[in-house]
């Protein structure tokens, strides 16, 4: 193998791929990266036999080939060279050298015979959706997904193609509160609208944020589904992931349909009343109060510690419906509130212990956040 | 990594060819393929994979995922294909499909649990039973479940104030301990118990708790030792439970904690007791410990951890006399409803003073002494049954080398330095200390002291002995050493 390239394009590539790799005593092979030549492209490619991620860049191509190096040690160097073209060669498959003007290293790799193949899916695509989307999509509801495996089904994000409507629903949830964001999709270029089949699966939370970190670029993603299995395809990266296994709950049925109080206020002056309120709250329950006074039209914010002290504020609200008081973690509050983009949020509300919704007051942004209130 | 590999049967029907079901087939296949491979890519491949279905032409291998699949198509094949020959003796097309069934065989039980319709929490009710189960869930695991052991508060029902014998080594142990049940965290906290092995001081631990269970009806105890609040803690990490870990020990109204010398030495656990200490402490609730020595004299327990337990009420429980020793078999015996003479009893009570589960265990060996052979019981046959039973009964004889090679040990110098003419404060004490043992233990002759520790002249081992004797009086520091040693030299 021998080609050239430009630092900045190898170093986008490395920094992108490198994250997912996990330490495996077992398998040496996977703390590696993979650096091949592919077509008139370098492919660079890591894997924790859960996802795997391929790049391609730009490069001069001299002689094909292939070889792995430690991930850590090659995206350190990489980083630290100038802006410059850098050339890469391989001394029989077990070093890998990159050379600049000013700078060479020998860096100790493996064969690229021994990297896991990364799945290559026979399937067709089945639909696209803008990254920018699906990125804020993933943003909005990763933050509700359950942090511990205890119930697999839950700690991944639900991802429903409905390929009727267009839309894709992604779901983040860990029973305790709930985020919902439809965003909507294109079915894969040729097919009609309708003809191909409605799919949902659930991403691994890993996965997610892989996806998070790597949908930057302004271009539509390409999402193929088979077995087990999804592919996301962009300008330039491939991510292809294992699916949960499992059957998502059936959701739809705690969010509540109507509410007994609805309030509408402003989203900056409610969060910024609740940043307030959680200096004041209870360190491990994080607990605060919201109670509406539809009379004077006020929402007012309570916090109060024993050994902090306490603190109450009023917010402007519109009011309809009858006066309620509900406690909430105020870090549920506050994440649920970072997904409303709108001005205004509407807060529903339905007494102490049913779950309260937040969402934004413009219905097109069609997000939407559950929370049960703690009960105390 | 799970070296073991399952593979779930997904047809047991037999097939012709070979006498094989699917599972056996599988199962011979991958003990050959196991040979030819490092156990980590073995592990790695075939974890979770089956034979799924076979026909007279082909065989259809399932396995967990897309990188599984690629790599047996394109690097195992040629050794599946192989093995798989060799076992049913006729070649067959292999198919490699990805199958959910197997892989999810592996979570499938997990996710099994109570099942919920919908999987939501329904009312806010997750908030409040999730804690509580999951909290007595990781208490009642750790114990093994012991009939009469309270799987919540740990603690053993045997254990009272009632059966614990007071005399002149306990009698402030005990009493704060009464007092601390009366007035719960508020009068003496933290309240710190020492002693040696087998004197009692979990029976008084242990008396504390169920007092308190007994007074109180809402205050929630919890007896463990140092290990396994070590073992929970670090459980819990790998779990990524520790808040849970944390905010479960921070609702404890009393907090009994025996043996915590074995924190020594983990520093993680220290400062995680550390903050559990401080929580419970700043909500006055009571925390009792116990240790075999106090807390200064435990090796690598931080400064501060130190600092706290001091601060509280320290007592000690030592060595009980001959009247407690006597008291203490005679309510045992009263206990079992046996008639011991009182000759016996004094044989028991001068010959084993050291330890009272080992007074306890004497007891019971004349106990069954009685039982077997009633009538024919004297003074000489209960000797004969206590005389084979524990050497320490009797002193193991030690020589002046042992004693200097102990002590050297202790106090991590040569023995050779010890006998050395330099007077270095670092080698002065310890073989003050070497000198003090040989005239306690084996009654040495001072000059021949003197000579052992290279030739010095009868007045230094006099000057020595008679100050490490006084030292011993004053300073607890000294005190604890010596025991220590003397442990050592006795305790091999």
């Amino acid at each position: 193998m021998k080609l050239s390239c430009t630092q900045e394009n190898l170093n986008r590539a490395l920094t992108a791929v490198e994250k997912i790799i996990t330490k495996s005593a077992a398998l040496p092979v996977l703390s590696n990266v993979l650096l091949e030549v592919d077509g008139g492209r370098l492919k660079i490619s890591t894997t924790n036999l859960e996802v795997g991620i391929n790049y391609w860049i730009g490069a001069k191509i001299e002689q094909a080939g292939g070889i792995t190096a430690p991930a850590r040690v090659l995206t350190s160097f990489v980083t630290k060279l100038p802006n410059a073209k850098i050339n890469i060669e391989d001394s029989q498959n077990k070093t890998l050298i990159i050379k600049t003007n000013e700078a060479t290293a020998n860096i100790k790799g493996l064969d690229a015979k021994e990297f896991p193949i990364i799945p290559q899916l026979k399937e067709s695509a089945l639909c696209e959706v803008k990254n920018i989307d699906l990125k804020n999509a993933l943003l909005s509801t990763i933050i509700a997904v359950a942090q511990n495996e205890i119930r697999p089904e839950i700690s991944g994000v639900f991802l429903s193609f409905d390929m009727a409507k267009n839309t894709l629903t992604v779901v983040g949830t860990d029973s305790f509160r709930l985020a919902e964001k439809i965003i909507s999709l294109t079915p894969a270029s040729g097919e009609k609208t309708g003809e191909q089949e409605s799919a949902s699966v659930i991403l691994p939370k890993n996965t997610a944020n892989e996806l998070i970190r790597i949908l930057d670029n302004a271009d539509r993603a390409r999402v193929t589904l088979s077995v087990n299995q999804v592919l996301f395809e962009m300008d330039g990266i491939n991510l292809i992931s294992r699916l949960i296994d499992g059957k998502y709950p059936d959701y739809k049925q705690i969010i509540p349909s109507a509410f007994k109080t609805k309030v509408l206020l402003e989203t900056k002056a409610l969060a910024n009343s609740i940043k307030m309120a959680s200096l004041f709250s209870d360190a491990r329950l994080m607990n605060l109060s919201l109670k509406t006074n539809a009379a004077e039209s006020l929402i007012e914010v309570r916090a109060e510690s024993g050994e902090i002290g306490s603190h109450h504020s009023k917010i402007k609200a519109n009011i309809e419906g009858e006066d309620i008081e509900a406690v909430f973690k105020h870090k549920d509050l506050l994440e649920g509130l970072a997904g409303v983009s709108d001005e205004k949020v509407v807060l529903g509300l339905n007494g102490a212990s049913s779950p309260a919704v937040l969402k934004p007051a413009n219905e097109k942004s069609n997000y939407l956040y559950v929370i049960l209130p703690l009960t105390v | 990594m799970d070296t073991k590999i399952s593979n779930p049967v997904r047809d047991k029907s037999l097939c012709g060819d070979s006498g094989l079901n699917n599972q056996d087939l599988w199962q011979t296949v991958l003990g050959q393929i196991e040979l030819l491979l490092s156990k980590a890519n073995f592990t790695t491949w075939f974890k979770n994979t089956a034979i799924v279905s076979r026909d007279k032409n082909e065989v259809v291998i399932g396995v967990p995922n897309g990188f599984t699949k690629e790599w047996l198509e394109n690097k195992y094949h040629k050794f599946i294909v192989k093995s798989l020959e060799e076992a049913t003796g006729e070649t067959k097309i292999i198919k490699y499909i990805i199958s959910a069934a197997v892989r999810s065989n592996n979570f499938a039980k997990k996710a099994e649990g109570p099942k919920n319709t919908n999987g939501f929490a329904g009312k806010g009710k997750e908030w409040a039973s999730a804690p509580v189960d999951l909290a007595r869930n990781a208490i009642s695991n750790g114990v093994v479940s012991a009939a009469n052991i309270n799987l919540e508060t740990n603690l053993n029902p045997r254990y009272t104030f009632d059966n614990f014998i007071v005399g002149g080594n306990n009698e402030l142990a005990h009493a704060a301990s009464m007092s601390i049940t009366k007035n719960l965290g508020t009068n003496y906290n933290p309240f710190f118990i020492y002693g040696g092995v087998g004197l009692g001081k979990t029976h008084l631990l242990q008396a504390v708790g169920n007092r308190v269970l007994e007074i109180y009806n809402n205050k929630k105890v919890y007896y463990t030792t140092s290990e396994k609040f070590a073992s929970e803690l670090i459980s819990s990490i790998s779990d990524k439970k520790v808040e849970k870990f944390k905010s479960r020990y921070q609702q404890i109204d009393l907090l009994v904690i025996d043996d915590i010398q074995f924190l020594a030495g983990k520093e993680k656990t220290q400062e995680e007791f550390f903050h559990i200490f401080n929580a419970l402490y700043q909500k006055n609730k009571q925390i009792v410990i116990s240790s075999d020595r106090p807390p200064k004299a435990i090796p690598t327990l931080e400064e501060r951890l130190i600092s706290r337990f001091e601060g509280g009420m320290i007592a000690d429980i030592t060595l009980p006399d001959f009247e407690t020793r006597m008291a203490i078999l005679k309510a045992k015996v009263g206990e079992k409803n046996l008639n011991i003479s009182n000759e016996i009893l004094t044989y028991i009570a001068t010959h084993i003073q050291k330890n009272v589960r080992e007074l306890e265990g004497a007891l019971n060996r004349v106990i069954a002494l009685i039982e077997f052979n009633p009538k024919t019981v004297t003074i000489k046959s209960v000797q004969g049954v206590l005389s084979d039973m524990a050497p320490s009964f009797y002193r193991r004889a030690t020589t002046p080398k042992e004693i200097l090679k102990i002590v050297a040990d202790f106090y991590n110098t040569g023995v050779d330095d010890l006998c050395a003419k330099n007077r270095r404060r670092e080698v002065v004490k310890p073989r003050q200390v070497a000198m003090f043992l040989m005239r306690v233990e084996i009654n040495s002759s001072f000059p021949s002291i003197g000579e052992i520790l290279g030739n010095r002249d009868h007045t230094t081992a006099m000057h020595a002995f008679q100050k490490i004797q006084r030292a011993v009086v004053e300073d607890k520091n000294i005190e604890q050493e010596i025991n220590m040693i003397k442990q050592r030299l006795y305790n091999k």
